[in-house]
């Protein structure tokens, strides 16, 4: 059936995931290693919305319940939300731009960059923060945008771009990255610990700040994505035929990259190094919902989410006090799951 | 028809996860309850001593409001004895139970273990992670920070408007002192940190008297070993100051920087070696260590490294425990 007439009904899936999507959002403000009962919750929601505020009363409501629910579960939970989508639609996009299924949103070399650039802060000892976030953060945008620059020019002939040397240039960058973060860590022992902190990605110390910081490069990033989601389909059965049906691809690929970096970055720089959803979010959409990127793209956008957010939350009250990283989470609970639906993807078109 | 089984595959996915989400829930506040009791009661105590704090705390009693300056040059200005204290660094968990203060901690790193008692508080997260909504729920008035932490974290806890303050590891038995005081006089216990500071420094006399004048061995102390490299304590450290104040000649006393290696360690071939009893024990297994004559010959000692490395009362104990090591019989 064509993708106009499925159309209407892609939609109202798509609406439906993302209420539940809301609906597991709003159910991680319920949970945690405070114990906040459930009407406190809603009452320390209610008395935040406008209009009815007046209706509740929290009084006999501890103050920090109030702070544990306002200023770290929330923003948690919507920083989670970001950057779960951000990073699942760039794997998404990128595995169409390269035509390879390894493709992730690191592949450039933008991990081990924003490591790179992370390191290097955390051994100077930059000690300022830059627009609410902390030197480090800062300093490993700028290290995975340099990151990709660098890859890009590498790669680059006049004014085309081969996606195989772009793979490989990133992958070389990225252990050169690496290599050097090794190495600093060797020598600066005493440091050693704070830049394994880093890398480890987290979501344990969230803020508006840091939302705010994300926004401006996450939605545009987002929007030129989608944007493009026509031309990707098309190029994504091969760069000649692409050219032959009047896609410009060197322009699209291009635009699609720079945006893949720019919300790769953002993500990695506010949260550190998280695996498996930018890789496997969108493999897994597509073997649930087909390979067209007008679908497929908003879907891992609302699945990356989802899917970061259950982890999360199962992150922050698996073993209190400690949090498991969440990388840890997705790996454990996502792998399985994949690799049911690959067994199954793999029957069916036998 | 595929994309029909796909479909159901995603309601099936979401229900899945529906209900996995709801049993880890429901489980959640369930372990919760059981550790969360004792917070509550606490937490509902809390306010009305908080409100009362005031009137009932005796006039002649108060040293309070006082300010004080942290390892980062920040000043902290209390109004009033802290109750509810939080202490993120084994070093001051240790100060803190020392100054008999140990009832007002509320929470504590995953690594404050001594002295036993500090196990029963609840632990907040390790050096690497905190976690900020089990701290901001304890309500603490204050929190002591030594062990290292984020910016972000800092931050955060700041913004919440929690008192912090930070204590940054130290080079020198003066440093230690002065850590010592600083809690003594937050916690409203100078007394009690003033006799223990002069304990440390007879102490540090005592180690002093009993090596002058003699005979240096050379020695080596294990911090790292074996497939992760090896690491000492180099010349700029502070136990590399402990080895020399103990009467001994740290092999490792002109490099900087922890680093050293297996090579270096034959070539130097100390008199004696110190480490963990992990260390001991691998030392005299390990091809290229056992090689070493103090290994061959007996004079590889263990030493509980908790008692150099926690810059705490017990720094002076581990002091005349490489005294015992370096120089039997010295003490006597």
């Amino acid at each position: 059936m064509s993708y106009l007439a499925k159309r209407k009904f892609y939609y109202s899936i798509l609406l439906i995931s993302v209420i539940v999507l809301l609906l597991l959002g709003i159910f991680s403000l319920f949970v945690g290693t405070a114990n906040i009962g459930f009407l406190d919750v809603c009452r320390i929601l209610a008395s935040k919305l406008p209009g009815i505020q007046k209706l509740v009363s929290t009084d006999n409501i501890r103050g920090s319940s109030a702070d544990i629910i306002i200023k770290l579960r929330l923003p948690r939970a919507v920083l989670v939300i970001l950057v779960g989508s951000g990073l699942a639609a760039v794997g998404a996009a990128m595995q169409s731009v390269f035509r390879n299924p390894m493709a992730e949103p690191g592949i450039l070399g933008l991990s081990s960059g924003a490591g790179l650039g992370a390191t290097i802060a955390i051994v100077i000892g930059l000690d300022k923060t830059v627009l609410g976030l902390s030197a480090a953060a800062a300093s490993a945008f700028i290290g995975a945008i340099a990151t990709v620059f660098i890859v890009y020019n590498i790669s680059r002939t006049g004014h085309r771009i081969s996606p195989t040397v772009l793979i490989l240039a990133g992958t070389a960058i990225s252990f050169m990255n690496s290599a050097v973060i090794q190495l600093i860590m060797i020598f600066r022992r005493d440091r050693m610990d704070y830049i394994i902190m880093w890398t480890m990605g987290s979501f344990s110390s969230p803020s508006w700040n840091k939302i705010a910081v994300l926004l401006p490069f996450l939605l545009p990033g987002l929007a030129v994505i989608l944007f493009h989601a026509r031309d990707l389909n098309i190029i994504s059965t091969g760069e000649e035929t692409a050219k032959t049906l009047g896609v410009e691809v060197e322009r699209t690929k291009k635009f699609v990259l720079a945006s893949c970096s720019i919300v790769t970055a953002a993500c990695v720089a506010t949260s550190g190094i998280i695996g498996f959803v930018g890789l496997i979010i969108p493999h897994l959409l597509r073997l649930l919902v087909g390979t067209d990127q007008r679908v497929l793209l908003p879907f891992s956008i609302v699945g990356g989410a989802a899917f970061l957010l259950v982890c999360d939350t199962l992150a922050r009250v698996a073993a209190p006090p400690a949090e498991i990283p969440v990388g840890a989470i997705t790996a454990v609970f996502g792998s399985p799951f994949f690799i049911a639906l690959l067994i199954k993807g793999k029957r069916s078109v036998m | 028809m595929r994309r029909k089984i796909g479909l159901f595959t995603i309601a099936a996915f979401i229900t899945v996860l529906v209900i996995a989400f709801n049993a880890c829930a429901s489980n959640v506040p369930a372990e919760e309850s059981k550790q969360g009791k004792p917070d509550d009661t606490s937490a509902a105590t809390s306010h009305a001593p908080e409100n009362g704090e005031d009137a009932g705390q005796p006039a002649g009693n108060s040293n309070y409001p006082i300010a004080v300056t942290d390892s980062k040059g920040r000043t902290i200005r209390l109004e009033n004895e802290p109750e509810r204290i939080i202490s993120i660094g084994p070093d001051i968990t240790e100060i803190i139970f020392a100054l008999g203060k140990g009832d007002k901690l509320v929470g504590r790193s995953a690594f404050c273990d001594y002295p036993p008692e500090a196990l029963e508080i609840t632990a907040v997260g390790d050096f690497y992670e905190w976690n900020l909504e089990m701290i901001v729920s304890l309500e603490p008035d204050l929190i002591f920070v030594s062990a290292m932490n984020t910016e972000e974290n800092e931050k955060k806890l700041m913004d919440l408007g929690i008192n912090i303050i930070f204590i940054n590891k130290t080079e020198s038995f003066g440093g230690v002192y002065e850590t010592i005081g600083l809690i003594g006089k937050v916690l409203n216990s100078e007394t009690r940190s003033e006799e223990i500071i002069s304990r440390m420094k007879n102490d540090v006399e005592k180690a002093k008297k009993a090596v002058d004048g003699l005979d240096r061995p050379s020695v080596y102390y294990v911090v790292g070993f074996g497939e992760y490299g090896d690491y000492t304590a180099t010349g700029e450290t502070f136990i590399a100051k402990m080895l020399d104040m103990a009467g001994g000649a740290n092999i490792a006393a002109d490099i900087t920087g922890w680093s050293y290696s297996l090579e270096k360690l034959m070539e130097k071939d100390p008199d004696i070696i110190i480490g963990s009893e992990d260390a001991v024990k691998y030392f005299r297994e390990a091809s290229g260590y056992k090689e070493l004559s103090a290994v061959k010959e007996g004079r590889i000692y263990a030493i509980d490294p908790d008692l150099l490395e926690i810059q705490g009362p017990r720094l002076s104990d581990g002091l005349l425990e490489l005294v015992k090591i370096l120089h039997p019989g010295s003490l006597q």
